[in-house]
């Protein structure tokens, strides 16, 4: 008898269990859906980046185009906040000695060839499919005022926000439709559009992961960009060895950058 | 004894290898082979017998090695970059010439704490937001800005010492350098060649503003210039100095005897008032093309009347040569004028477009400089081809053409192709 009990009791207890995680889940993606477009956009950025903490990265940016051989970049990011970064090229080797500067909307370029700091806008081309400004800005909030697309196509565990760029802000594009896991506020898909209306790329948010030396925090780590004007065209973009870095803001300064770049 | 002086040769080489695993380096090296040619324009009325002006407008090859050390440790940096070029070309007389030039670049050592930075070493100065030229830099170089050329422009760097001081929204830059100020042709005239730059760059919300206050030689500078990121994909900037007093090459002419006139170029200073300026853009299009448009005025350049007077000096000149009057002395004096070209007049328009992705990973650079005042051009394109991670092939072309009388047409060689490989260590 006891033997039958057992079980059933077992049973009674997973049936719990899973009724309360999918009250959770269900209590959750409600609280996601109440959520203000602008608290919801918020926690998007959290899988982006590390909020008021300074981190590096490493980047690979895959490079792939119709009939021609894939291109490869290594870069090295050294973020302090969602508007000052530093990314430095490290490979191939003939890119070593060019960095990228991001101080709020001041964006600068450094090469060997000009040893003076070229200013240079975030729609410029970094590799690929991926500009400046997808590299350099770690979050949305900054540059983009959200509201819900509602008549946007989305499934039912999805919301969609529309991003429009902040008129005082250096946005690298003029409207985002950005697709949103209800439950999690992970992003999962972006389409970008010029002022004129024209659809330019589409980011695919691939995977995320926990990251063990941070608290098990989930981060985004691997995203495809896609041209839509010319199809086959993908940049892939993976991030890893994640680092919580001592960073001030003198560094990010164009006379410093020389010290930062060396700094592995 | 001798056991002792091992001990503390290892004792030092021991304390060495501490100090040593406490700094970081990073170097950045690289070999360059590049090779130019060209063919001459034929005589023109400052060479007027056609000479190829050994390595300035001969055939040449340059082997390079060189690049940029870096080691830090704390608050201290210490760069050293420099390049060792070994030229092989032929002369006038058609004889070969090799030529071991060093040529040291950018170096120093600097401290650095959070807002103060201290620098003593030797620079290549460059400043301002304009790419073709630069009137708010009192130490500029022209060829500095050439950048569109296979194989690079470079000479050796200018002693200089500078403090700054970052705040919140930009910093204070004290400099003083031993430079000769403007012409170019690095000759020490004995005059006192010491200048100071006091600089403000002040950031805000997506513009800057530098401003700058020299002594040049003694002389008074300021400049001013505005950098705006003006959308996404758009960036205007502007640069306006003023100066007292040019450094203009001028020239003496004595009657050696009836109807032959000795004349001599003779760097002079004067006392008036110059102001140069620089308007612009950069405008990056969807398809990842980068568009430069440029205007610049430089009011410290020749005037209509200097140029009038500067041509009619130079054809009485040649007339001398042509007929034997001192035909050495006038040849010499035509001769002597190549080293000014290139920035003679007032009013140049420059324009620059970088296509990326030209056959496969390769980029190509178009760019054109028209002299408004004698409808000159001197054009140009640069193909740079990555091959593997470590080689990069440079291709360029440049044109150089105008009316007889004219800057471009005196540039004597009308095409010039350097073809380079530069392998990345």
């Amino acid at each position: 008898m006891k033997l039958i009990k057992q079980p059933c009791r077992l049973l009674k207890q997973l049936g719990l269990s899973l009724l309360l995680c999918c009250a959770a889940f269900a209590t959750q993606a409600a609280d996601l859906r109440s959520l203000s477009a602008t608290d919801l956009l918020a926690k998007v950025d959290e899988y982006r980046n590390f909020k008021d903490t300074a981190f590096s990265f490493d980047l690979e940016l895959v490079s792939e185009e119709k009939n021609k051989e894939p291109k490869t970049f290594g870069l090295h990011a050294k973020i302090l906040n969602s508007h000052t970064s530093l990314v430095v090229y490290r490979e191939p080797v003939r890119e070593q000695g060019k960095a990228l500067l991001m101080n709020g909307q001041h964006l600068w370029f450094f090469s060997k060839m000009a040893k003076k700091p070229i200013r240079i806008t975030p729609q410029q081309r970094l590799l690929g499919e991926a500009s400046n400004g997808d590299v350099a800005s770690t979050d949305f909030s900054g540059d983009y005022l959200p509201q819900l697309a509602n008549d946007a196509k989305a499934e039912a565990s999805e919301i969609v926000l529309q991003l429009d760029a902040k008129p005082d802000a250096l946005a690298a594009y003029h409207k985002i439709l950005l697709w949103v896991d209800a439950g999690t506020a992970q992003p999962k898909k972006a389409e970008f559009y010029t002022e004129s209306g024209k659809h330019l790329k589409t980011a695919y948010y691939t995977r995320f992961e926990a990251l063990a030396d941070q608290g098990n925090k989930l981060q985004l780590v691997e995203l495809e960009i896609h041209n839509a004007l010319t199809e086959g065209n993908v940049t892939r973009m993976s991030y890893r060895n994640f680092r919580s870095e001592d960073l001030q803001e003198n560094q990010f300064r164009p006379e410093q950058i020389s010290r930062l770049m060396a700094q592995r | 004894m001798t056991k002792a002086i091992s001990l503390s040769t290892l004792a030092g080489l021991s304390l060495l290898c501490i100090n040593l695993q406490t700094l970081a380096f990073s170097h950045d090296t690289s070999l360059e082979l590049g090779c130019s040619a060209g063919e001459l324009r034929g005589a023109t009325l400052i060479n007027p017998v056609n000479l190829p002006l050994e390595d300035v407008y001969g055939d040449t090859c340059q082997l390079a090695l060189g690049g940029d050390l870096l080691a830090t440790r704390g608050n201290w940096e210490l760069q050293v970059s420099g390049w060792a070029e070994q030229w092989y070309g032929e002369d006038a007389a058609g004889k070969d010439y090799e030529d071991l030039r060093w040529r040291w670049q950018s170096s120093h050592l600097r401290w650095s704490g959070d807002q103060l930075q201290l620098s003593l070493g030797v620079s290549n100065y460059e400043q301002g937001p304009g790419y073709a030229w630069n009137p708010i830099n009192p130490f500029f170089d022209i060829r500095l800005n050439e950048r569109d050329a296979a194989i690079p422009y470079r000479r050796d760097a200018d002693p200089m010492a500078s403090a700054s001081w970052s705040d919140d929204h930009g910093l204070w830059r004290f400099i003083a350098m031993d430079h000769e100020v403007f012409p170019r042709d690095y000759v020490d005239h004995g005059s006192d060649r010491y200048s100071y730059l006091l600089t403000r760059e002040q950031l805000f919300a997506s513009s800057q503003l530098t401003v700058n206050i020299a002594s040049l030689e003694g002389k008074p500078f300021a400049g001013l210039a505005y950098e705006w990121t003006a959308s996404d994909a758009l960036e205007l900037h502007a640069e306006v100095s003023w100066r007292e007093g040019r450094k203009i090459p001028g020239f003496t002419s004595i009657e050696v005897m009836p109807g032959a006139w000795l004349a001599n170029y003779d760097i002079a200073r004067d006392d008036e008032y110059y102001l140069n300026g620089l308007v612009g853009l950069q405008y990056s299009f969807s398809n990842n093309i980068n568009l430069i448009v440029e205007y610049y005025y430089q009011d410290d350049a020749y005037s209509e009347s200097d140029w009038n007077h500067l041509t009619t000096q130079l054809q009485q000149q040649h007339h001398q040569w042509q007929y034997g009057l001192l035909p050495d002395a006038s040849l010499g004096f035509l001769l002597t004028t190549h080293q000014w070209l290139r920035l003679l007049h007032r009013d140049y328009a420059f324009a620059r477009l970088a296509i990326p992705d030209v056959w496969n990973d390769g980029e190509l650079s178009l760019f054109a400089r028209h002299d408004l005042v004698d409808s000159s051009l001197i054009a140009g394109a640069l193909f740079n081809k990555p091959l593997g991670d470590r080689i990069d092939l440079k291709l360029s072309f440049q044109i150089a053409d105008g009316a007889e009388v004219s800057e471009g047409y005196w540039i004597p060689r009308e095409h010039e192709f350097t073809a380079a490989l530069q392998y990345h260590f």
